[in-house]
């Protein structure tokens, strides 16, 4: 049930790729195929724990080439092989504590990812729905009120977030 | 009571008191008339909306006024964006992977050294 009133209010990310969804599930689930595409291109990734199971962690170590070494976890809740992988992503220490966002005060400590594979004509449709897990009765308030209406296909409360940023600049 | 932006914006109300006065600084008897909701309500709401620090009011003359101190939706919104943006990266280098694995398989390249060494 907190599914599924946790997925209402996510937002959603929704992404094609050109490849089966076999094929997608295994470089997402397999860890030496995740190793290659996960770290972001300007940085160097060192995976610390890479277990990629119900209950396993990915954390990882990365270095922007001249910046801080920042520590990243995924902690996988569910992997059904080709259809749903549910896991949370957080900054982290060096102990796998979560910790907050560097540089970003409103970063939720704990996201948690939904995603739902879905393949046609060889091609694998992503559907990721966010939602912060730690959130404050506030933050879930904020959500419900800024993605509801997504659902309409209207964004809503995000348009409005818009028109106020423009007006600042 | 712990007040924040979540807060503050979690109710339609208090978001259209944010657009109204988001343009044009508002008094706020103006600001009250504009709702069918009672006059105290309204107070209430705009007494929350400065007390997350989205609205400041200042004295003109007999008149109070409300102004919106829209920095602090930035911090809401922002991290949306970048965890949109995040992961827009990280499904870019996906994709070049995935055709980058799907080429090799269908040419069947010669082996490519790597040059690792332990």
């Amino acid at each position: 049930m907190e599914n599924i009133s946790n997925a209402t209010r996510a937002f959603v990310l929704v992404r094609e790729f050109n490849a089966p969804r076999e094929l997608f599930f295994n470089v997402c689930t397999q860890p030496e195929h995740l190793i290659k595409w996960w770290g972001p291109k300007d940085s160097k990734l060192n995976a610390k724990t890479i277990d990629i199971r119900e209950g396993g962690k990915f954390h990882y170590e990365f270095t922007y080439s001249n910046g801080p070494t920042l520590w990243g976890l995924l902690s996988y809740i569910e992997i059904t092989p080709y259809d749903r992988i549910v896991f949370t992503t957080s900054f982290a220490d060096e102990k796998t504590n979560p910790v907050k966002a560097p540089m970003a005060a409103g970063f939720p400590l704990v996201i948690k990812n939904t995603w739902t594979l879905a393949e046609k004509n060889g091609k694998t449709t992503l559907t990721m729905e966010v939602v912060p897990v730690d959130a404050s009765p506030n933050e879930v308030e904020f959500f419900a009120g800024m993605f509801g209406s997504m659902e309409q296909g209207n964004n809503g409360m995000l348009d409005q977030l818009d028109d106020y940023l423009t007006t600042l600049k | 009571m712990r007040r924040d932006v979540f807060q503050a914006i979690a109710d339609p109300t208090r978001r259209a008191i944010i657009h109204m006065v988001a343009h044009n600084n508002m008094n706020l008897n103006a600001v009250a008339e504009k709702f069918d909701v009672s006059r105290p309500a309204i107070s209430k709401h705009i007494k929350i909306l400065t007390e997350c620090g989205l609205i400041a009011i200042h004295q003109q003359g007999r008149e109070r006024y409300c102004e919106a101190k829209l920095e602090k939706l930035n911090e809401v919104s922002n991290w949306v964006e970048q965890y949109r943006e995040f992961w827009n990266k990280k499904f870019d280098a996906l994709e070049i992977y995935l055709e980058e694995l799907q080429a090799k398989d269908k040419h069947k390249p010669k082996r490519k050294k790597h040059g690792k060494h332990k």
